[in-house]
């Protein structure tokens, strides 16, 4: 677990231990038993400006028509007003990864996986930027981040599949990941499925 | 005529009287009885009463001018003698001696005796024969014919034996033949004169005549009779001492006016010479006590040795007299006359020039009558009182006498022990006599120097302590108390030990009582090394913290107690005391004159300064004083012992504080002027330390390079020129370098590790150095690897690295081979340099070290991969047909195929062997290889992910 998510978790619940304890008191007759200690289902965000939205939907719009100049500067206007989304640094990231600056890359992917361990986007950004580099490890952990958050995410399982196939030998995982695959992979379009299958079948020679 | 001259002389008589008249009231004067007169002039009327007229103012000259014209013309003899009685008497009544008022003897005379003539010429009866013959008398022996005088006086004393002039005719029948040695007859008239009870005056003098009339006929027991006859008139004379006057003793009784007799006291005295010549005379030694007891009993005693005494002394026998004195006080119970006796005794001695005996005398009369005596004791205050001055004197003249005695003597001798000790006694009899006195410190200081002299060591210091401070009149006072002083450190001296509690009691009583004596100072220095000795560190800084009040200490003294003051606080660790004081030497001495110690003194001095400047240094806190303090050491005393240690501790300041560029000037000026300094090493290795820190990677290189090519110590050496040349090369001097490479390589003894580095420089850098070939380096340095069998992990990474070097240079060989007609000539040559190419990686992988495993592994698998490549392209041979052409790549294919699986297993080898997280370029390549070689299995790009479509 990211460790801004877990400081933020326990921050929160001292708060409320403290509310409980201040409002038993204030209570006096009043019989109020203090909140246990809980895993945060959801993570405290800034406030979100519509104003902000709008620019990030300009933004990504502009990204799905691969128009990266304009998206890049809609998102560092949005980087530069109060307040930081895991979102605007996921697509930053994505930027600098397309232009091949792996550096920016890197930065802008770790904000945003510190601001929100949630993200999938940014964690299987974070695989690819790894895979860049030939981190095959780094890689591999960053595409299970993305499971995680989401089992059903394609890629990551193709990727891990690929990654612990050719390159972690760890043939027994890559087939996991193969089969998962071709389950979840239902377009019947996607022609990634037949390579998938033959590799299954070399994996049982391995 | 008769009547009217009688009453003219009467006038004139009463004239006389006049004069006493003037202040009586009722004017009437008492001229006397007439009962008592005996001669005309003096009849005269009782009362002479001017009670209506004031009597004439007549002075008795104007009278005697009166009676003297009377006398010179009165024609009738009676006359003429009346006036010529009345002028004697007046001017023997009132002492009138002047020429023209008396009548000269001669012719008094003259005239008396043809008066005389005469009357006896006239025939007529003179009522006053025996007057006539008196004067007759007189006037005969007074022309020289005494016995016609006397012849006339015998006739008075027959003829007229009521006559009023009967006393006057005796004596000077008596008074006659006593001139004229006519003993006897003298002897009966003056026993007649006796008889007739004269006046006492004249009664005295017979006796007086009478004495000295029998003793001239041997007669003494009787002359002593008539003398004590005179001494019972004296009734003084028993207790009139031996020295007071005659005249003052008081004489009473009637005098006979007519009679010219000495006085009184003249016959006494008299009387008491022919006493002491009668005493003298006698058989044996004078004895006192009989003569007195002829005189009248023992009270005369003192007046027979006083008679003996101013005898003696008019012969100037004084000795005997000094003598006999003694004997007669000595022999007696003392008492007060007796002191004044030997007062007398002792003057005797000094007038005859017997001044011993009169030293001695004193002593004796001390004895007797001083302090210490029993008569002294038993005397009551008043007496004390009284004898106070004579004996004090006495006792003063003896004190000083033996005094000098035992200052004369000139060694320690038992004589003068003994004057010493009489002295002392002596003086402290004086300072008893006068405890209150001006002169009773002096006494009691001179007391306490001779009992010094005479070895009374204890008591001495009592006395001088008792001068010193209890008698404040004494005028040496100071030096007393500073005797103590010294008498004290003589005993502690002579018993060899250290002060003794009342030695040092009276130190400090003296120092803080005359702290301006001109040995206080030294006193003083004294005191504390003593207190220091004893380890009583604070007691002496609290004498010497004040030490300026000793105004009268030298120059010297007080160098010396600045010097021990600021020895101590440096001792005691107080070293900014210490500085100060040393300071404060240094500037008296610098002030004192010229002496041929100063130098070493100044120069101690400074040595000391220096100590104490650096222990400040040390003890400071703070580290930019710290440095200061050290850095003024050495500016101050260059040549200072620690001058070197100074400017080097202060550059360890700046070290420890990372003031690196002052450290560094420090050392510079170190290693410039103390090259002689045993911190030479220490310097140049804190050097080379702030050159690293500060980034002057060239000082440090060259200060190493220096302390490699200096030091006897091998090791340090060693590894000194080895931090050089990386300084050199990492300031890519490398041909400075490669010198400090060189110059450590060859040096015996040379630790391995250091050489393996050495010899590895001129791999990786043969390209910067001139005249060095990379390979032949590369080679030598696998040699010594091989050769030394080392196997650690840095001669193993670095072997790797440059077998690598030799692998590649081997695969760019191989690679430079082409394969060329005839083809199996050239596949040979090829295969062989693959051969040796392999070998050459397989050198690396020997040395597994990880980074260069996959290197080698994939240089080696794609050396195969080009060989499979070259085959594949190389030369066909010319003249070939389509179909040979095809059976030739055929064959050609037979020859590659192996060699292409020999390559992608070599590379499939270097991916497996990859570890978890390494990201390694080699195995990449390896990667990237395969999917060339075998893009079915290895051809496996991996799907890109899309942007985030939300913001989270």
């Amino acid at each position: 677990m990211p460790p801004l998510f877990i400081k933020v978790c326990v921050r929160l619940v001292t708060v409320l231990a403290s509310l409980s304890l201040v409002l038993g008191l204030q209570g006096c007759q009043k019989t109020v038993k203090p909140q246990a200690s809980e895993q945060p289902k959801e993570l405290v965000q800034p406030v979100l400006d519509p104003a902000q939205l709008v620019l990030f939907e300009q933004a990504v719009e502009a990204l799905d028509n691969g128009r990266f100049g304009d998206a890049e500067k809609l998102l560092v206007r949005l980087e530069q007003k109060p307040g930081k989304f895991s979102g605007v640094q996921t697509n930053l990231g994505a930027i600098a990864l397309r232009r091949g600056d792996a550096a920016i890359a890197k930065l802008y992917l770790e904000q945003a996986t510190q601001l929100n361990p949630n993200n999938k986007h940014a964690w299987l950004l974070t695989g690819e930027l790894a895979m860049l580099n030939h981190d095959y490890d780094a890689a591999n952990d960053a595409y299970k981040k993305a499971l995680v958050i989401d089992d059903t995410e394609l890629t990551a399982h193709f990727n891990l599949g690929v990654i612990n196939d050719l390159y972690l030998m760890d043939y027994s995982e890559a087939e996991i990941h193969y089969e998962r695959y071709l389950e979840l992979a239902t377009d019947s379009k996607d022609t990634n499925t037949k390579q998938v299958k033959i590799w299954l079948k070399l994996l049982e020679r391995k | 005529m008769i009547p009217k001259r009688l009453l003219c002389i009467v006038f004139l008589f009463g004239l006389s009287f006049a004069q006493g008249m003037q202040a009586a009231e009722t004017f009437t004067i008492n001229l006397g009885s007439n009962e008592d007169a005996k001669k005309i002039g003096d009849l005269k009327p009782k009362f002479i009463a001017y009670d209506r007229k004031t009597p004439p103012e007549a002075s008795i000259e104007y009278v005697m001018k009166r009676y003297r014209a009377l006398f010179e013309s009165a024609q009738t003899p009676e006359i003429k003698i009346d006036a010529l009685n009345r002028l004697n008497n007046l001017g023997a009544s009132f002492g009138v001696k002047q020429k023209d008022l008396n009548v000269d003897p001669y012719v008094q005379n003259e005239v008396i005796l043809s008066t005389y003539q005469k009357i006896i010429d006239t025939g007529a009866e003179y009522q006053k024969m025996d007057e006539l013959l008196y004067q007759t008398a007189k006037a005969t022996a007074f022309a020289g014919d005494i016995l016609e005088s006397i012849r006339r006086l015998e006739l008075l004393v027959a003829l007229y034996p009521d006559s009023s002039l009967m006393e006057e005719a005796l004596f000077r029948l008596a008074e006659n033949y006593f001139d004229l040695a006519v003993f006897d007859k003298a002897l009966k008239y003056y026993q007649q004169l006796a008889r007739r009870k004269p006046a006492k005056n004249l009664k005295m003098f017979t006796d007086y005549k009478l004495a000295w009339t029998q003793y001239r006929l041997e007669h003494d027991l009787k002359a002593l009779g008539s003398i004590a006859k005179i001494a019972k008139l004296f009734p003084e004379l028993t207790k009139a001492g031996m020295t007071s006057d005659y005249a003052s003793f008081e004489f009473k009784g009637a005098q006979q006016r007519r009679l010219d007799l000495p006085k009184p006291s003249s016959v006494l005295q008299d009387s008491a010479r022919l006493l002491a010549i009668i005493v003298d005379a006698a058989q044996g030694a004078p004895n006192i006590q009989e003569a007195a007891a002829s005189i009248g009993g023992a009270s005369y005693e003192s007046f027979v040795l006083r008679s003996l005494n101013e005898h003696y002394h008019k012969k100037k026998r004084y000795y005997e007299s000094a003598q006999l004195t003694e004997g007669y006080v000595y022999a007696r119970a003392a008492n007060e006359e007796l002191l004044d006796f030997a007062g007398y005794a002792i003057q005797s001695y000094k007038e005859g020039d017997h001044l011993v005996d009169a030293w001695t005398s004193k002593a004796k009369l001390i004895e007797h009558f001083g302090l210490r005596s029993d008569f002294w004791a038993q005397a009551n205050l008043e007496t004390r009182e009284r004898l106070l001055t004579t004996v004090s004197d006495t006792t003063k003249e003896l004190a000083h006498l033996n005094f000098v005695r035992m200052q004369q003597q000139k060694s320690k001798t038992q004589l003068q022990i003994r004057y010493a000790r009489q002295a002392a006694s002596y003086y402290l009899q004086l300072a008893t006599l006068w405890p209150d006195s001006t002169n009773t410190g002096e006494y009691v200081y001179l007391a306490a120097q001779a009992l010094e002299a005479g070895g009374r060591d204890e008591q001495a210091i009592q006395m001088y302590e008792r001068a010193g401070y209890e008698e404040q009149t004494s005028p040496n006072k100071k030096a007393s108390a500073y005797a103590a002083l010294l008498l004290y450190a003589k005993k502690d001296r002579a018993l060899e030990a250290s002060w003794s509690v009342p030695h040092e009691e009276s130190t400090m009583r003296f120092l803080a009582a005359y702290p301006d004596h001109v040995q206080a100072g030294a006193v003083a220095l004294r005191a504390a090394s003593e207190l220091v000795s004893r380890q009583l560190v604070d007691e002496a800084l609290a004498i010497l913290v004040e030490y300026d009040k000793y105004v009268m200490s030298s120059g010297a003294e007080r160098y010396d107690a600045a010097k021990l003051k600021s020895d101590l606080y440096y001792n005691t660790r107080r070293y900014g005391m210490a500085l100060i004081g040393y300071r404060q030497a240094l500037s008296i001495q610098n002030k004192l004159p010229e002496k041929s110690d100063r130098v070493g003194k100044i120069s101690e001095l400074n040595t000391l300064i220096g100590n104490t400047t650096y222990q400040i240094a040390l003890t400071e806190q703070d580290p930019e004083k710290k440095v200061q303090l050290f850095l003024s050491l050495e500016q101050e005393l260059p040549n200072h012992e620690l001058a070197s240690a100074a400017i080097y501790d202060a550059a360890s300041v700046d070290i420890a504080q990372e003031n690196w560029l002052r450290a560094s000037q420090l050392l510079e000026v170190f290693s410039e002027r103390y090259t002689a300094s045993p911190l030479v090493g220490e310097a140049r290795a804190k050097l080379i330390y702030v050159y690293e820190q500060s980034g002057d990677q060239l000082g440090a290189a060259e200060q190493l390079m220096s302390q490699a090519q200096s030091s006897d110590d091998v090791k340090l050496a060693h590894n000194s020129a080895y931090k050089a040349a990386q300084h050199y090369q990492d300031l890519r001097l490398f041909n400075d370098a490669a010198d400090s490479y060189r110059w450590l390589i060859d040096k015996p003894g040379l630790e391995l590790g250091l050489k393996t580095e050495a010899l590895y420089f001129f791999v990786a850098f043969s390209e910067q150095l001139s005249g060095v070939d990379k390979l032949t380096e590369a080679d030598a340095f696998l040699q010594h690897l091989e050769s030394e069998d080392l196997d650690d992990a840095r001669s193993a990474t670095l072997g790797a690295e440059v077998a690598l070097v030799l692998a590649n240079n081997e695969r760019q060989n191989f690679e430079a081979i082409k394969l060329d007609l005839p083809f199996r000539a050239s596949l040979s040559r090829k295969s062989d340099q693959l051969r040796r190419t392999t070998l050459a990686y397989e050198r690396v992988l020997s040395f597994e070290i990880e980074e260069y495993l996959s290197a080698a592994r994939y240089n080696m698998a794609y050396s195969y991969q080009t060989l499979a490549h070259d085959i594949m392209n190389s030369e066909q041979p010319k003249g070939l047909n389509e179909l040979e052409l095809e059976q030739y790549q055929i064959l050609l294919e037979e020859q590659a195929i192996p060699v292409e699986e020999q390559a992608i297993a070599l590379h499939k080898l270097n991916v497996t062997k990859r570890k978890r997280g390494q990201v390694d370029p080699y195995i990449q390549k390896s990667y990237q290889a395969l999917a060339i070689l075998n893009p079915s299995l290895y051809q496996r790009p991996i799907k890109e992910s899309s942007h985030a479509p939300t913001i989270y």
